[in-house]
């Protein structure tokens, strides 16, 4: 029997925490031997989303694939949001926890333009995000986020965190089912970690950064189920935003 | 739990195709065999709802929708929260909100519909609030068995040189395959047009499958026939 029963008085007790750890859906092979698994508030729709920061821009990347387990349910939903004041807001993880997130975030940064007569900063919104996410931290979204914008000064800044809200400011993310596969890329092409004679690559141009970018992509695709079918990718300077769409391996 | 099974919907040029069976299943048994599961909503009707899952979710989830139907009679001005795309972001953000707090609507929806003059619209929502719009859904069991016969027909733009005839010809396709296939399939169905025209929900009607297994296995040979 599912552990949850409509009609019975009270919620069922489900551990949050313990249910952010399990696969709601998998093959139907999955759960042989299982008569019914109760339901869980949770799902992870798969894709990844990676940033890349230079001095004065960031390139943001996030596939449009939307899974289940090993269905594809959407091949076009984005992950990337872009916030006032050209910052960017992108989140892997569960679609439906994402949906929501966007939606407060969006309207938490409405009221403080309303208040304070200036869009927010990047390091505003970044500390934001921190408290947002703590704040949900005995239900979690299950949303793997990261934000980027460009400073007043034209710096360009990256804030990563986990699913409750813990903050860090990086020279590059990967978020998302395809990061095992991904980030050790970006950390040898960008922060050249133990490369002797290399330093990290801190003069790198947008174009470079793109090119680094639709590469690990394409490999990652290649081995991660989850990810595949577009790629958007977002050019962020103090300029504006530019948007491109790359298609990936549809399988 | 009374449970409705797979439901398919699919974009064509002039608007869209639903369909699903007629059965409510009760566990394992085929409790009621002859039940109009696809809900128009509207009035008039431009948007049609089909579930899979829980029978009583989705009758709560058609209450609330017909309270949308009363403001929009009450207020009178034109503006109708019944229309398709509406419908289709009410209902996520009402699952969303159940599993919130807990007291999920333990069904996947797909609603479709077509507002005059504008594109055919198509989406589905599921138990935790996920939600998607697309030329082409699958619930339930049926995700697996007809996805791919839908999206060939109707991926990218396909779907917009499609005709109804040739939708109608996928959409059985995908109900026969349900009904070999699937253990809670069946072979009484009923399809949902949705153009500008309006809602039509067609009368149920059974498909004639022909698996044969005698002639399958005839066509293989060295094999014993008993």
């Amino acid at each position: 029997m599912p552990t949850y029963m409509p009609g019975c008085v009270g919620h069922p007790v489900v551990n949050a925490a313990k249910a952010l750890h399990q696969h709601d859906h998998g093959t139907p092979f999955e759960n042989a031997g299982m008569k019914e698994r109760s339901w869980n508030p949770y799902q992870d729709n798969g894709g990844t989303a990676a940033m890349i920061r230079g001095k004065d821009f960031v390139v943001i990347a996030a596939d449009t694939r939307m899974s289940r387990g090993y269905s594809i349910m959407d091949r076009h939903t984005s992950k990337i949001m872009e916030l006032p004041g050209d910052l960017i807001l992108v989140s892997g993880g569960m679609q439906a926890d994402r949906n929501h997130l966007q939606k407060i975030v969006k309207h938490r940064l409405a009221w403080y333009e309303y208040k304070n007569k200036k869009t927010a900063s990047i390091h505003a919104v970044g500390q934001m995000m921190s408290s947002m996410l703590y704040s949900r931290r005995f239900f979690p979204l299950y949303t793997y986020n990261s934000v980027a914008g460009i400073d007043a000064e034209g710096k360009a800044a990256i804030y990563a965190y986990d699913v409750v809200g813990s903050k860090e400011s990086v020279s590059h993310s990967v978020e998302g089912s395809g990061r095992d596969l991904m980030e050790p890329a970006l950390d040898c092409q960008i922060r050249r970690y133990n490369q002797q004679g290399l330093g990290p690559f801190d003069d790198i141009t947008p174009e470079q950064a793109v090119d680094i970018l639709k590469t690990t992509f394409q490999a990652g695709t290649e081995r991660d189920l989850e990810t595949g079918d577009s790629l958007e990718i977002c050019i962020l300077t103090k300029a504006g935003l530019t948007r491109e769409v790359m298609q990936l391996r549809k399988d | 739990m009374a449970t409705g099974g797979s439901c398919i919907g699919i974009k064509y040029k002039d608007g869209v195709l639903m369909a699903s069976d007629t059965l409510v299943t009760m566990y394992h048994t085929k409790k009621l065999p002859n039940q109009q599961r696809h809900y128009k909503i509207g009035e008039p009707a431009r948007t049609v709802v089909l579930t899979t899952g829980l029978v009583a979710d989705t009758e709560y989830m058609i209450n609330e929708l017909r309270d949308l139907e009363r403001d929009d009679r009450l207020a009178g001005d034109g503006v109708k929260l019944t229309g398709p795309r509406a419908v289709h972001s009410y209902m996520k953000l009402v699952m969303y909100n159940k599993r919130t707090d807990f007291n999920p609507a333990l069904f996947t929806a797909i609603i479709g519909g077509k507002d005059v003059g504008k594109e055919p619209f198509l989406g589905w929502v599921d138990s935790v609030g996920t939600h998607a719009e697309s030329s082409c859904f699958s619930t339930g069991m049926g995700h697996y068995l007809a996805i791919g016969m839908l999206r060939e027909a109707s991926e990218n733009d396909k779907w917009k040189s499609l005709t109804k005839e040739q939708a109608m010809k996928v959409v059985e396709a995908c109900m026969t395959v349900f009904f070999y296939r699937d253990t809670d399939g069946f072979n009484r169905i009923q399809v949902t047009d949705c153009t500008d025209a309006g809602v039509v929900t067609g009368e149920p009607y059974e498909l004639k499958p022909t698996l044969e297994t005698r002639a399958i296995v005839a066509e293989v040979p060295n094999v014993v026939v008993l």
